[in-house]
């Protein structure tokens, strides 16, 4: 009798658990909550500017709730956003996506995020050119599209195309402790959307080099191919070069992968890297017809060419940035790690001085129906 | 005297562990041995080896019914006995009050931001206070019933997030990392010993038939280095050492992360809830230590004892005095930032590392020397 008792006081008590109370004002109401997706920070004179955006959801962009408030720091902007949101409560938890403003400092965002109960360290953050991003979530998206659905879609085309390459805060953080350098991915605000309206989407503008907390060199968006064969993150991407007769020929390039072989003197200093990069590639378009033999092999060659010149130009500024942002140290370590750790110069360092060697093996495998 | 079995006592001493290995295990091994901490099991393993079986020599030639207080009396003697149990008591009371306090503290950072620790302290003591007025027998079986679930949620976490691990966080470990995965073992050391040592008190409760117990501690050492370094190549493997040695609860962080089969997010709330489960045990554990150390210290027989929750006889009453001392231990504790920090990487590490692998070894020397053994 006496544990029958204490199970129905147990299980009497089981409702009270369930975190649902209005103690410490903890309790909201599910249709009263709005669950921000992006989150845009800008500064502001000398503290920064917060914008909030929910997905357009169900009943489209009119639905949207975009808001924002300035503060001295995201906690105190954030708090004033939300007490401009007086109908509705913000929820932070689903956050998304992660805009800043180009004058943004680095470091202590993303420190800031490491710290919040709320943030995600796996979520992107895009760094924006040309615009702010409170102007950004505010002016993209359509009738049912709002800025959280075009930047799913531009991290779904870049994961698809660099294998999970849109750099998420945590990876950023990492790559600036153990490289002093790292990428971000960035956007371009402002440009007219594809569908005959007047709406404006966001489009990727390439990346940012960020060595010592600031930005210290933009790559374009071509330097995706090269970006992702040398941290061996390749997914499918497509290159069009120009054939023997100047015309365009498009190539589809899979499987890529890279090799970095470390070349050490007598003395044990490290005097250049040897870098091979692979890839298979199939033809999806071309004017030529029937294809030959001396046609293929003289496309593979000029593919090969391409794509050299593109990890050269990447290989170039990374050396005279003295900056690792392409993870070369890590491959080095992985090749040689007791020479790697006998280093007396850190190896960011050391880049200028090193002769590199680039070879660019690549096989066009097929041309899907046609031959 | 309800005893405890073999199986429930080494389950108890799996479930007790969980706690500190998560509070403490990923960030304190990534600062001290960077990327080689996932093979931070592996030194630290031949150690615990020799140690277990130490210790398990030494108990087979106890008689039944001697835990590690009853054998403190024996080889010390009526005089210096009672000492060095009140000194134990004292350690298990604030170190149970540290828990209680980094349970809260845990609670606070991962899912509650704006809520005050001491209500986690408070509410959390009350209910160990009820758990240890039991019979060790309950805890035991509370153990046994708690561990499956427990290790269940843990090893489906670290299986799905071993997928997004990324080698170049994890290798190359090479002889040069030899001194810092030296340094690295000591965490390991630290949580297994304690794994080894608090369940050394319930030794008298368990069947005399459950002994000897070198072969189940090296099964039991096995597996819980596997989940040890598991736990470590998922936390280091996913966010690489540079970060996990900045975040204060790693483990808690990648949960956070994790998404299952791209619907099911945001679980962290749930998976620190479970974790209110091996911090129950291990504070409940350590009251009802304490409170034996402190009965047998001023001449009671806490082993007789029928597990009666009302009973406040034979000094009982210290039970709820025990409860109130760790609440009151987590209430004070750490009351600003940087001191529970403190306190939680070097104090409590340190004391905890002194007393699991100093106090039986001692105990042997003196006994040896005394020829009270």
């Amino acid at each position: 009798m006496k544990r029958r008792l204490l199970l129905f006081l147990a299980a009497a008590f089981i409702p009270l658990l369930c975190g649902c109370g209005r103690l410490r004002g903890s309790f909201s109401r599910l249709e009263e909550l709005r669950v921000v997706q992006t989150l845009g920070v800008d500064t502001a004179g000398s503290g920064l500017r917060l914008t909030l955006a929910t997905a357009a959801g169900d009943r489209g962009a009119d639905d949207v709730v975009c808001l924002s408030a300035e503060g001295p720091s995201l906690a105190a902007a954030l708090s004033r956003v939300q007490s401009r949101s007086t109908e509705e409560t913000l929820f932070c938890g689903h956050v998304r996506q992660l805009v800043m403003g180009e004058d943004v400092p680095l470091e202590p965002l993303l420190e800031t995020v490491c710290r919040s109960a709320d943030l995600r360290l796996d979520m992107p953050l895009w760094l924006l050119r040309g615009t702010s991003a409170e102007a950004l979530m505010s002016e993209v998206g359509n009738g049912s599209r709002a800025v959280t659905e075009v930047l799913n879609a531009v991290r779904g085309e870049l994961d698809a195309r660099s294998d999970s390459r849109a750099y998420t805060a945590g990876q950023i953080l990492r790559d600036l402790q153990r490289q002093g350098s790292a990428l971000l991915c960035v956007l371009r605000g402002g440009a007219a959307a594809e569908d005959g309206t007047d709406a404006r989407t966001a489009l990727p503008a390439g990346f940012a080099v960020v060595k010592d907390g600031t930005v210290c060199s933009w790559l374009g968006t071509e330097a995706l191919l090269g970006i992702s064969l040398l941290r061996n993150r390749f997914g499918v991407q497509e290159l069009t070069v120009s054939d023997r007769s100047g015309r365009p020929a498009t190539l589809e390039l899979r499987q890529g992968s890279s090799r970095v072989r470390p070349v050490w003197d007598e003395n044990g200093a490290l005097r250049g890297l040897d870098i091979t990069a692979r890839f298979t590639a199939s033809l999806l378009e071309t004017a030529e017809s029937p294809l030959s033999e001396p046609y293929i092999d003289d496309l593979t060659a000029r593919l090969e060419s391409a794509v050299s010149e593109r990890l050269r130009v990447l290989l170039t500024r990374s050396k005279s940035l003295q900056a690792d942002f392409l993870g070369l140290g890590s491959r080095v370590e992985a090749a040689s790690p007791l020479a790697f750790r006998r280093l007396e110069t850190p190896f960011p360092e050391l880049l200028p001085t090193l002769e590199i060697s680039l070879t660019v093996q690549s096989r066009l495998l097929h041309e899907y129906d046609l031959h | 005297m309800k005893r405890i079995t073999a199986h429930q006592w080494t389950l108890m001493s799996s479930l007790l562990l969980l706690g500190p290995a998560l509070r403490q295990l990923p960030r304190a091994a990534a600062e001290q041995a960077g990327r080689a901490a996932w093979l931070g099991a592996l030194p630290a393993l031949p150690l615990l080896l020799l140690y277990a079986r130490f210790l398990a020599r030494f108990w087979e030639t106890r008689p039944a019914g001697t835990g590690l207080a009853e054998a403190a009396m024996q080889v010390l003697g009526a005089r210096w006995g009672p000492v060095v149990l009140y000194a134990l008591s004292g350690w298990l009371l604030f170190y149970g009050g540290f828990v209680l306090r980094s349970g809260a503290d845990r609670l606070v950072v991962t899912v509650y931001p704006q809520s005050a620790p001491a209500v986690f302290t408070l509410s959390m003591g009350l209910c160990c206070l009820i758990a240890a007025l039991g019979s060790a027998r309950s805890l035991a079986r509370t153990a046994a019933m708690l561990w499956p679930f427990v290790t269940g949620i843990l090893l489906l976490l670290l299986l799905v997030s071993l997928k997004s691990v990324e080698r170049v966080n994890l290798l190359p470990v090479t002889v040069l990392d030899l001194p810092a995965l030296a340094h690295g073992a000591v965490p390991v050391l630290n949580v297994l010993g304690l794994g080894l040592f608090l369940p050394l008190f319930f030794l008298g409760y368990i069947e005399p038939e459950a002994r000897p117990l070198a072969a189940r501690r090296v099964r039991w050492l096995l597996g819980e280095s596997l989940l040890l370094t598991l736990l470590m190549l998922a936390v280091l493997g996913n966010f690489g050492a540079e970060l996990v040695s900045r975040l204060s609860q790693p483990f808690f962080t990648l949960v956070r992360n994790l998404v299952f089969f791209r619907s099911l997010e945001r679980i962290e709330a749930l998976v620190v809830s479970c974790w209110i489960f091996p911090d129950f045990l291990l504070v409940s554990l350590c009251l009802f230590a304490a409170q034996h150390c402190l009965r047998l210290a001023l001449g009671e027989k806490p082993l007789l004892d029928r597990g009666n929750r009302l009973d406040a006889s034979r000094l009982r009453w210290l039970i709820p005095f025990c409860a109130l001392a760790a609440i009151l231990v987590g209430l004070l504790l750490g009351p600003e930032l940087y001191s529970l920090r403190r306190l939680s990487e070097r104090t409590v590490p340190f004391l905890n590392l002194c007393l699991s692998f100093l106090t039986v070894p001692l105990l042997y020397f003196i006994g040896k020397r005394r020829k009270t053994l």
